[in-house]
């Protein structure tokens, strides 16, 4: 009775309806049919699920042993039960992955076949419409399983002996081990792939990471936003935009490339792989000398002899606009052009871009008595908090993406749900940098002077003094954003990414029940945000003041 | 030995598909498509695959030039721009082959037919073409889609209503905040189908859609692509598939 009394009311209402919610979801078939699509609950999702309990378990056990063996005394009853029941529990999990593989087999091979990259990996077998691993990959997977089952019994027995350790080794190796536990743990709880419950475990994951990543660049921001100008940092800045602007005009004066239409254009032109797109958009609309009043139709080609080629073997090319070197078969010339090659403008265009808007801050900033950075700063949030999410997401994940993808020459491919997160951090990141610039304007100037008299640098006096406060302080409005990010994951659809908002949109088309699939998904997100809502008010709690 | 290898060859050249000769090398393709769209393209609620006709026109198309599809979902209101981005190899998503979208994208062949309609209230059952031209009657479709086009032309964009999946708009002629929805005929009689005695294809034949599947411009992939619904045109899997979702077609 004494606990119910601690619940917090909104929780006790949704405790109360609970029995009627499920009662709902056991007995309605609709609504039952809505919650497995909308959870994501994949095929195999039972044997999976038992495989992950298990092994999440351990985990948790052996998080717990480490973090026990940091105390010197007076560890909590529980925390020392859990200790002990470690080494017994991962013993047993190792044994079982001997004795019985089919136990944690099921969720060892969906994470192992979900981190691979699905269309180039050489392990999946894809002659069947149900992807699978091939059986030789299978095995290696289950030997894998027992060497890691294997290590993390040794790291529970280490942490175990090494509580015995004399200083000044045993903090930083149980320092290191809890780390490790923990990050085991980490990987179970928010990498590792949920075959039982994709869409809910997208939704969490997505939101968590964002909201991790926008308080740090949030964080960044507030910092930047600090700096204070010296007596040379306009020279200093002027002279780093004005190099820049030098790099990007080194880069305008290189040679040029000289390419040639040729053939007819009665047919299609083929174009080169990796013709700029200013060149290939004058041929497609029909804006170079000579052309008549019409657009063309195009078709790509790997290198300029391909494409020479393609005139001959191809049935509807007949024409190509190649190099002039390549041109050796004496076709009729009808277009000839010079242009900088896209390897020299791209970096030129970005040069000139950065080099013209740091010069711009620089001079903002000497006009004021400001920072370029924290000019910069400031300017980043005004015009990020101006934008649409939708369009901040759309943005980030296609063009930029695709030319990050392109100017590592594929070497940074991010999924989309990498590109996801990071669109809505960084849409998020003006706002918790508001937040935070909010709490630490709050800390009355007199402590920084007490601060700066004890002598303390200004790194120390924000580390000591000015963060611990203002982060109380701005508790409540993080945990707001927390939750506004849970929904704005629903924008992520757009990205191909399947969260729960998606999958009930797919489940809605295919069985086309109206409001079953609207409720489930209502109450699925209510459960989502009290839980975190939940959560933040016992951090708030746990950090509060008393005199408050 | 040799008479045997002989033989082998000759009947291997009198097996051979005529004129034929695309082959992809088991690339696997990422697909991109819209799966809100019964009966083209839906997730199957029992195994959660992608399922539908434009699934199995793929399938069977990847069974001939030997490549290997791999299908994505994603919401329409990305899906162009993701493939010109290169996200994606190709689109099969029910998307009508329009003169706009050739000057930035390229099609394949059509490999279907399909004709608009709309899908009235049965109480409205009687409602003509004519009663939505005279106005003051509103129109839903899904966003950017020939639908929408055609929606804009009979009433005028302020009677339109757009929604970003087909549910939504169907949700909306049940609420009655539209009179008609319109749809390709092949969904329409989907949606008639499960909502019997509420939904009715009221107006049929209105603007005929070839639909074809989609490419970057100037993707060599789609002779290939070609080359295989030329093949399953040819022997029939492509009317067997038609027959299997539409009956008679």
């Amino acid at each position: 009775m004494s606990r119910l009394s601690t619940i917090r009311p909104s929780n006790l209402v949704l405790l109360a309806a609970a029995p009627f919610i499920i009662y709902l979801f056991a007995t309605s078939s609709k609504y039952l049919r809505s919650l497995i699509a909308i959870l994501g609950i994949g095929n195999n999702a039972g044997p999976v699920f038992v495989g992950f309990l298990l092994i999440v378990s351990v985990a948790i056990l052996g998080y717990l042993c480490a973090r026990h063996a940091r105390f010197t005394n007076h560890a909590p009853g529980w925390l020392r039960v859990s200790a002990l029941a470690a080494l017994p529990a991962s013993i047993a999990l190792l044994v079982s992955s001997f004795v019985s593989p089919q136990l944690l087999m099921p969720f060892a091979e969906s994470v192992f076949f979900h981190a691979l990259s699905e269309n180039t990996s050489t392990l999946i077998d894809r002659s069947s419409q149900t992807w699978v691993l091939y059986p030789e990959v299978v095995t290696q997977v289950q030997t894998g399983l027992q060497v890691l089952l294997a290590a993390y019994t040794a790291v529970v027995a280490l942490s175990l002996m090494s509580a015995g350790l004399q200083p000044p080794w045993r903090g930083h190796v149980l320092l290191g081990l809890e780390c490790l536990t923990g990050a085991v743990l980490f990987y179970l709880m928010f990498m590792a792939h949920w075959q039982f419950a994709t869409g809910v475990a997208i939704t969490f994951r997505a939101a968590i990471f964002a909201y991790i990543f926008s308080a740090i660049l949030g964080l960044i921001w507030v910092g930047l936003q600090s700096f204070k100008p010296r007596a040379r940092t306009t020279i200093l800045y002027g002279s780093i935009s004005l190099t820049l602007l030098a790099i990007s005009a080194f880069f305008f004066m290189q040679p040029q490339v000289s390419y040639v239409l040729v053939g007819s254009t009665e047919g299609r032109i083929a174009i080169v792989r990796g013709t700029p797109q200013a060149q290939a958009d004058i041929i497609r609309f029909g804006e170079f000398e000579g052309a008549g009043d019409q657009q063309y139709r195009i078709r790509s080609a790997t290198d300029p002899v391909a494409a020479l080629e393609q005139i001959e073997t191809v049935d509807s090319v007949s024409g190509a606009f190649v190099p002039v070197d390549a041109h050796t078969q004496g076709y009729p010339v009808l277009w000839q052009t010079v242009f900088l090659p896209d390897k020299y403008r791209n970096p030129a265009l970005a040069f000139a871009v950065f080099g013209f808007l740091l010069l711009t801050l620089t001079i903002g900033g000497a006009q004021h008595k400001l920072h370029p950075l924290a000019v910069g700063a400031e300017f980043f949030v005004d015009t990020i908090r101006g934008i649409p999410m939708l369009v901040i997401i759309l943005y980030i994940g296609l063009p930029l993406a695709g030319a990050v993808k392109d100017a590592t020459g594929g070497g940074i491919d991010m999924t989309n749900m990498t590109r996801g997160i990071i669109a809505i951090s960084v849409g998020y990141s003006a706002y918790m940098a508001e937040i935070f610039r909010s709490g630490i304007e709050a800390i009355p100037k007199g402590q920084l002077e007490a601060g700066s008299s004890l002598g303390l640098s200004r790194w120390q006096t924000a580390r000591l003094i000015v963060l611990p406060q203002a982060l109380r302080i701005v508790t409540p409005p993080l945990g707001n954003e927390f939750i506004a990010m849970i929904k704005d994951t629903s924008l992520l659809s757009i990205l191909s990414v399947r969260d729960m908002t998606q999958r009930m949109r797919e489940f809605q088309a295919a069985s086309f029940l109206p409001f079953a699939p609207f409720n489930t998904a209502a109450v699925l997100y209510v459960v989502l945000t009290l839980g975190c809502a939940s959560f933040l008010k016992w951090i708030e709690r746990r950090t509060a003041k008393d005199n408050r | 030995m040799f008479k045997n290898l002989f033989a082998a060859a000759t009947l291997a050249m009198l097996t051979a598909p005529a004129a034929f000769a695309a082959d992809l090398e088991g690339r696997v393709l990422k697909i991109g498509t819209d799966a809100t769209y019964p009966p083209m393209e839906t997730v199957d609620e029992a195994t959660g695959e992608i399922v539908g006709f434009d699934v199995d026109v793929m399938n069977a198309i990847c069974e001939k030039i030997n490549c290997v599809p791999n299908f994505v979902n994603t919401a329409w209101d990305g899906i162009f721009a993701a493939l010109q981005q290169g996200e994606f190899d190709l689109v099969i998503s029910g998307v009508s082959i329009t003169p706009e979208r050739e000057q930035t994208m390229d099609f394949s062949e059509p490999y279907i037919v399909v004709s608009q309609a709309i899908l009235l209230q049965v109480d409205n059952a009687d409602m003509t073409l004519e009663d939505f031209k005279a106005g003051g009657q509103k129109l839903a479709a899904q966003t950017a889609t020939t639908n929408a086009q055609l929606a804009e032309e009979l009433v005028g964009r302020e009677n339109v209503s757009l929604y970003d999946n087909f549910s939504a708009a169907i949700l909306a002629l049940q609420n009655a905040d539209v009179q008609g929805v319109i749809i390709d005929g092949t969904s329409a009689a989907a949606y008639e189908q499960e909502f019997a005695g509420e939904l009715t294809v009221g107006i049929t034949g209105l603007q005929s859609d070839p639909l074809g599947i989609v490419f970057q411009e100037g993707d060599p992939t789609v002779d290939a692509i070609n080359a295989g619904l030329a093949a399953i045109q040819e022997d029939g899997t492509l009317d067997t598939l038609k027959a299997k979702y539409w009956g008679t077609n």
